[in-house]
């Protein structure tokens, strides 16, 4: 540098004094980057995915499992976040060789011959096998539709993980009739991790011929336990981005990578008639931040007002390099959401400071397990619209 | 063979041009889920940008500004999938780096906005594009190769030809002299840490380093300016632009293949030499573990970090630890939590010979109360939960010194970070002088919050803050409201800054710290005090260990940071009775070297250590 002064100390001064504008016409010049992009940038646009009248969320089961201490002390042992769910040896996929030792081929082996008719057996088979087999709980939601004409539609999302309570929670909330009825048109299954997917054969010992929509980004032992757990019926494997299935709903695939070996989440966007926009998510990895943000350069919605949020709010790992913006709870400020309903994987505490921050929070009644009434516990539920 | 189904899911194979533009980001965000990995590879955080979330913003080891990474698109060419990305760096306002980048730059880093634009940078392209430094480039042949670039020029200069002023109150003030540099840019080497990050975590995952290394040089131009609005380019020969290219095989027995040129840029083959022998991409891995991407396989084999809480009943430290949790827990860490009180209840389960009773199980903590044995507790309880971080919480009955000892036997299985006591700002002040028992929490805490600072005058913090300073002149300070700072705020990302000296902004008692006045005395009824010790000759490992083993247990702690033997680097020392734990310090500063003695007579101690040193000195000048 040719200049003898600190310009640190002058730019400092400039900013913060006598402002910008005595730079004027002195030869400060505009820069373009380096040199262009000599790659197309893709175009988005706005989507419309039509409206709906209302939508309700009965919480069928948020406990993803009971002792989160035995979930990481079983994660840690077995070898750290990245190793591949199918090892683990948890229920339903048991070799009896213990934690971190198992394998899908074994696992479904000793299973297969009782799915999905006989849980029961399968589950003795299953607790003689697998680890941490009572830790298991599951995550799974029922979504009640009314259209704009008044037809009610019923989607499932999510089918849980243990046999034994996942099967207890769908005939507390009678969705064991609604499935032998086919009341339920389709089971939308969020991301193919142990406490969202493994539940699967018991939304299929009610109803095997069920529609089932995967996110893009299963592996082959996910696509091989729909078939191995007696799925009769059409499986859609869903593109990374919008995906409308029916007026007013829609989902929405994002390629995020995931724990234990998992990849993508599909999240639903529902479109209230004169409301807003209401998100209804299972883990929601990729953060309500991203979440929120596509819906607003890539949705038409009510009113352009967010409405409202239905799940687990994760919170993003890494964000550790600013501690001043470390915290969801500020950022969540900015969508102005109308009610929140959260649980699962928000964390009680996160849960409890939107409390505290004022936060349109709907209460739970902390019944069937569920551990606080911040949380939109099992058997809870929740209308929009 | 590299498996990529670790990193993107099967059918990623079949669409080329997906995968690189997901690869480095899928890599990235891999590694980071485990804190240990992303510690030794290098990464220091990581985040999505909100409103562009395939890019993101991160910082790694070494560095004090924020790199930004965002794609630029992807092609498929025949069978290889062909991603751009490109790579920002933000420095840090304090940062030498300031005079080299352009005004144009410096004046967005001493704005208002700047923390704020940087987190969403792709929103802001006018503002990014002044901190472009360098792309990277991912070109994925599926079962055949995959090759990462650094594409950088070694500088980015701009010679303002007419040279720039600026009218001040002072008059007009040349800042670029005619036909100087207005921006001479070091591109290359502030990208290059940041590649060898990325590049890092691509072996770690792959398990296996780049089979081939290849260096390429372009011309890169200057521009000059003219105040007239006119740009030249010319070429310099001094100050080419480089291109990095590593190629893993995907593949066992294939060769690495060199790909075309996909741009107009002449580029000329040029010979690396031995600038990347020393490339953390190089390390070999540990072979032989079943799952690879194991804390045991990078030889990292982290121990629960201990801290001791202590505080009076009300002082907000229920409050402290739900926020210290909710922050753990969202980073995937777990926090055992022991409250280090014999309850009535407890009895019966004593009877039973159990060592705790589980109070609650949550989100990313255990919570449990002891019952009898403290040591065996925590033995029991770091085995079957693994915890990250183990809380010992105390209430106004304990003394922490006499805790300090009984946790000496565990030094090998945990790591001794930090003694954190809170004092209530409403409250303590009148407790104070009062209870023997607080003053002794705050004489050996590395830190001390002051909570509820929302709740009283200023006066009266700084009251409290003189009176904690001339308990303890050494701890860090930290003013709190319900309990709420950021751990890394508090402790730093390695725990560095509970072993660094804390700023001396308040004087203790208003006498000069070195010379402990007249008026001090009164604060020394009490026998236990603090006193530092600086180095003037070195000490070896041994010496040091013998030295504190052989301390009275009247010295609670002693702790510091001090080069030891020939070492260049600085050791932790943290030493309770019969215990000494000396660990790498993992700051990326270089603070003085110290120690803290804290205790009763700790004069005689320091007289001790002082004896061993003189015989040192001449043997070092000798």
């Amino acid at each position: 540098m040719t200049t003898s002064f600190d310009r640190r100390t002058f730019l400092k001064g400039t900013t913060t004094g006598v402002g910008l504008g005595l730079f004027g016409a002195m030869g400060l010049y505009s820069y373009s980057s380096l040199r262009e992009s000599f790659l197309p940038q893709v175009k988005r646009k706005m989507n419309d995915i039509g409206v709906l009248k209302s939508v309700n969320v009965t919480n069928i089961s948020e406990t993803s499992w009971f002792e989160n201490a035995i979930l990481m002390g079983d994660i840690k042992k077995a070898g750290g976040l990245l190793v591949n769910q199918y090892d683990y040896n948890w229920p339903p996929f048991g070799n009896g060789k213990g934690l971190g030792k198992g394998s899908y081929a074994e696992g479904i082996a000793k299973i297969k011959p009782y799915l999905p008719h006989d849980l029961e057996k399968a589950w003795e088979v299953i607790s003689a096998n697998t680890v941490s087999t009572d830790n298991a709980g599951g995550y799974a939601a029922l979504l009640d539709i009314e259209e704009m004409d008044g037809t009610k539609r019923k989607f499932l999302l999510d089918s849980g993980w243990s046999y034994k309570w996942m099967d207890e929670s769908f005939k507390r909330e009678g969705i064991d009739k609604m499935l032998e009825n086919k009341e339920i048109e389709a089971l939308i299954i969020s991301h193919e991790h142990f406490d969202h997917f493994w539940g699967l054969p018991v939304t299929l010992k009610y109803d095997p011929e069920i529609t089932i929509y995967i996110p893009e980004g299963f592996y082959e032992e996910g696509k091989q336990y729909i078939k191995d757990s007696g799925h009769k019926g059409k499986v859609i494997e869903v593109k990374n981005g919008l995906n409308k299935i029916i007026p007013g709903l829609a989902t929405y695939v994002f390629p995020i990578p995931i724990i234990c070996r998992v990849f993508g989440e599909q999240s639903i966007y529902c479109n209230v008639k004169d409301k807003g926009l209401v998100s209804v998510t299972g883990c929601c990895h990729q953060g309500i931040i991203q979440f929120a943000e596509t819906a607003y350069t890539e949705l038409a919605y009510e009113k352009d007002n967010f409405y409202g949020i239905y799940g687990g709010l994760h919170i993003s790992p890494f964000d550790d390099w600013d501690p001043k913006y470390d915290d969801l709870v500020i950022s969540l400020k900015n969508y102005d959401f109308d009610v929140i309903g959260c649980n699962h994987c928000t964390g009680l505490v996160c849960a409890n400071k939107f409390i505290q921050a004022g936060y349109p929070v709907v209460r739970g009644t902390a019944k069937h397990r569920s551990k606080d009434t911040a949380y939109l516990g099992n058997g809870d539920q929740i209308k929009f619209g | 063979m590299i498996e990529l189904s670790k990193l993107l899911p099967p059918h990623c194979q079949t669409e080329p041009s997906f995968a690189a533009s997901h690869l480095p980001r899928a890599t990235m965000m891999r590694v980071n889920f485990i804190p240990g990995v992303r510690q030794r590879l290098g990464w220091r955080g990581m985040r999505a940008c909100p409103q562009a979330p395939m890019s993101q913003t991160a910082k790694i080891d070494g560095m004090t500004g924020i790199y930004g990474i965002k794609p630029e698109g992807c092609i498929d060419a025949n069978d290889t999938g062909i991603a751009t990305f490109s790579i920002f760096y933000f420095p840090d306002p304090e940062e030498e780096i300031l005079n080299q980048i352009s005004l144009s730059a410096g004046i967005v880093v001493y704005g208002d906005q700047y923390s704020e634009m940087m987190r969403d940078f792709p929103q802001y392209p006018d503002m990014a594009s002044l901190f472009h430094i360098a792309d990277m480039e991912l070109r994925f042949t599926p079962d055949k190769q995959l090759t990462l670039s650094l594409v950088a020029p070694e500088r980015d200069r701009v010679l303002a030809m007419d040279g720039i002023y600026a009218d001040t109150d002072a008059g007009r003030q040349m800042l670029v002299e005619p036909q100087g540099a207005e921006q001479d840019l070091p591109c290359w080497s502030l990208a290059y840490p940041f590649f060898e990050t990325v590049a890092t975590s691509f072996s770690y995952v792959f398990e296996a380093a780049p089979a081939a290394l290849r260096l390429q040089c372009a011309r890169h131009p200057t521009r000059l300016n003219h105040a007239d609005g006119k740009q030249l380019f010319v070429e310099e020969d001094d100050n080419p632009l480089k291109a990095l290219r590593l190629t893993w095989m995907l593949e066992d027995g294939l060769a690495p293949i060199a790909e075309a040129d996909i741009d107009a840029r002449q580029w000329k083959d040029a010979d690396p030499g031995t600038d990347f022998d020393a490339a953390k991409w190089n390390n070999p891995l540990v072979p032989g573990a079943r799952h690879s991407m194991d804390k045991s396989t990078m030889g990292i084999e982290e121990l629960p970090k201990l801290i001791i809480l202590t505080g009076f009943l009300g002082s907000g430290k229920t409050s402290f630890l739900s926020h210290f949790i909710d922050y753990q827990a969202s980073r995937n860490l777990f926090v055992a939590v022991i409250q280090n009180e014999i309850g009535e209840r407890g009895l019966d389960a004593r009877l039973l010979g159990q060592h705790y009773a589980v109070k609650e199980i949550d989100e990313g903590c255990i919570c449990c109360t002891l019952i009898d044995n403290l040591t065996v507790a925590i033995d029991q309880i770091c085995s079957q939960y693994q915890p990250d971080f183990l809380i010992v919480e105390t209430t106004g009955l304990a003394n922490p010194a006499n805790l300090l000892s009984e946790l000496s036997e565990l030094q090998d299985r945990l790591e001794f970070c930090s003694v954190t006591c809170m004092l209530d700002a409403l409250n303590g002040g009148a407790a104070l002088p009062n209870y023997a028992i607080l003053q002794d929490q705050i004489r050996v805490a590395d830190t001390v919050l002051i909570n509820k600072v929302d709740l009283v005058e200023s006066g009266q913090i700084d009251h409290l803050k003189h009176e904690v300073r001339a308990l303890n002149p050494y701890c860090s300070l930290h003013e709190t409201r319900e309990g709420d700072i950021s751990p890394r705020e508090l402790y730093g990302v390695n725990f560095e800054g509970q072993h660094r000296e804390a700023n001396m902004e308040i004087e203790p008692c208003g006498c000069s710290h070195d010379g402990h006045g007249e008026k001090c005395v009164t604060h020394h009824h009490y026998g236990i005090r603090s006193q530092l010790w600086r180095p003037t000759g070195r000490i070896s490992k041994e010496q040091l260990r013998d030295f504190l083993l052989g301390l009275p247990p009247t010295i609670f702690r002693v702790k510091g940071l001090l080069r030891l033997d020939d070492a260049d680097s600085l050791t932790v020392c943290q030493h309770v009775p019969s215990s000494v734990q000396l660990v790498p310090y993992r700051g990326q500063d270089d603070p003085a070297e110290f120690l803290v003695f804290i205790g009763e007579g700790p004069e005689e101690a320091i007289a001790q250590l002082n004896a061993i040193l003189p015989h040192l000195d001449q043997k070092q000048s000798a």
